[in-house]
């Protein structure tokens, strides 16, 4: 009797160390789960089972993992089992199905624990609900994200608008330049001021006509039609139309389309000097067409007066042959023929119209990287 | 007979500009290149004694691979160009540079310097 009682006192010791931790184990606002050495949970805690709405034959075994959302089942487990074999504390965060049906995000820490001999006894863990403090945490990844895309944003405009000026530089620098040789062909030497200055005015005027028709298609491709009528337009008067214009919807590239409108305007000026615009009833008749495949396309157009004075050949080539010549020949691998026919001039352009336009950069075009 | 220039420059009126001031300058112009390609072929094969080279020959097609072959064969050139020319003198040192529009006096200097260098 003397020896027994004091296992008698141990046991009831154990019963009330037992019983109080229990108290304490379903009284913390955590929820608490214990898993034997075979990694079966063999306990949780009240708020566990509070928590899940589910009893504790339900969630003994592997049980719990039922109530893990299905996106996170494979990690846990994975975590669970890799930290379990080799006996060290993990944390991993999930979502646990509550009572409503509602998956929260719960933080769990797990960690093995061992009896006085220091056998493995199985682990411990427990958990709290972070969903809050996770779902900030998401929203401001999502925002930073979003900061982040609107920064990308921002410099990519501001590159354009860099890129943008560049070209519009470079476009204001080549359209002086070219004034400047307007200007120079306009004023030779012996060519009276006044009649220098009417000279350098239509042109100019065309030129700018010119840049409305490549306006209107952002720069990437003129209608022929448009481009024609733009050089003819100041010499046409309605009661009297001396002009004939027929061939299929054509478009051309910028830089062809500008010669060819300066080109026009050069023939027609001289056609008013000495050619079919000089005479009541003198016409003018410019048809194209577009011949060869998708591959390979030629633009034929012929410009053809009648009706003017005796042609005869001018002793040397004008500045509007050698525009058509330099801007369509030699720019685009064409031919330009003038003939001083006797019942008027015919002048012939033979151009090959390029596939595909190469993009141009800024205003007009994205450029590529 | 003036020393013979090749004029690499896309766009045609601003070609024609030059052909004329060089004229008036007394070089001769043996040919005008209005595309990269073409002016490549033209710097190759052409002889003459200096070249002007429009730098953005359309599009973001520059005139450096001609400045290059250039450069390869001896023969001096003088880019125009409409932009600050800052950027060309760092990897271009020894070319001049003219600016657009032209001052003919500029392109004058310019070509005279290309030829003594």
């Amino acid at each position: 009797m003397e020896q027994a009682r004091p296992q008698v006192d141990l046991e009831a010791a154990l019963a009330a160390s037992e019983r109080r931790f229990r108290l304490l184990a379903d009284q913390a606002p955590v929820i608490i789960w214990r898993a034997g050495p075979d990694k079966q949970c063999d306990w949780f805690n009240k708020p566990w089972l509070d928590f899940t709405g589910r009893t504790l034959e339900q969630e003994l075994g592997y049980g719990w993992a039922e109530g893990i959302h299905p996106d996170d089942h494979a990690r846990c487990l994975e975590i669970y089992t890799t930290a379990f074999a080799a006996r060290e504390r993990f944390t991993m965060d999930y979502r646990l199905r509550r009572h409503d049906g509602v998956y929260r995000w719960i933080r769990d820490n797990g960690a093995p624990y061992y009896d006085d001999d220091g056998s493995f006894l199985g682990y411990f863990g427990s958990g709290i609900d972070v969903t809050d403090h996770v779902e900030t945490e998401l929203s401001l990844r999502r925002a930073l994200s979003q900061a982040d895309q609107y920064d990308q944003q921002q410099k990519q405009a501001q590159w354009r608008q860099e890129m943008l000026i560049h070209e519009l530089n470079h476009r204001v620098k080549n359209t002086l330049a070219t004034i400047q040789s307007i200007a120079m062909q306009s004023f030779r030497a012996g060519v009276d001021v006044r009649s220098g200055l009417a000279k350098f005015e239509g042109r100019l005027v065309t030129l700018s006509r010119a840049h409305d028709v490549l306006t209107q298609s952002n720069w990437l491709a003129a209608p022929l039609d448009e481009i024609v009528q733009s050089g003819i337009e100041p010499f046409r008067t309605p009661e009297d139309d001396a002009f004939t214009i027929e061939g299929p919807p054509v478009c051309l590239p910028p830089k062809m389309a500008l010669s060819l409108a300066m080109g026009i305007h050069e023939l027609c000026t001289n056609a008013l000097r000495f050619g079919a615009l000089s005479a009541r009833g003198g016409t003018v008749r410019i048809d194209w067409q577009v011949t060869g495949d998708g591959e390979g396309e030629q633009l034929e157009l012929t410009w053809r007066e009648a009706g003017g004075p005796p042609v005869h050949s001018p002793g040397q080539r004008g500045f509007g042959t050698r525009l058509i010549e330099s801007g369509l020949a030699r720019e685009f691998g064409g031919k330009v023929t003038l003939d001083f026919a006797p019942g008027g001039l015919v002048c012939r352009v033979h151009a090959p119209l390029p596939a595909e336009e190469p993009p141009l950069v800024g205003g007009l075009v994205v450029p590529h990287h | 007979m003036g020393r013979r220039v090749l004029v690499v420059e896309d766009e045609s009126l601003v070609a024609l500009l030059l052909e004329d001031m060089l004229l008036e300058l007394g070089f001769t112009v043996v040919d005008v290149a209005s595309r990269l390609e073409t002016g490549m072929s033209a710097a190759e094969q052409a002889a003459f004694d200096v070249a002007v080279l429009d730098v953005n020959l359309g599009g973001e097609t520059r005139s450096f691979p001609i400045a290059d072959l250039l450069r390869r064969r001896g023969i001096p050139f003088v880019f125009a160009t409409g932009h600050d020319p800052s950027s060309l003198e760092r990897t271009y040192p020894d070319a001049p540079v003219v600016r657009k529009p032209f001052l003919r006096g500029d392109l004058r200097n310019a070509l005279a310097r290309a030829l003594a260098g």
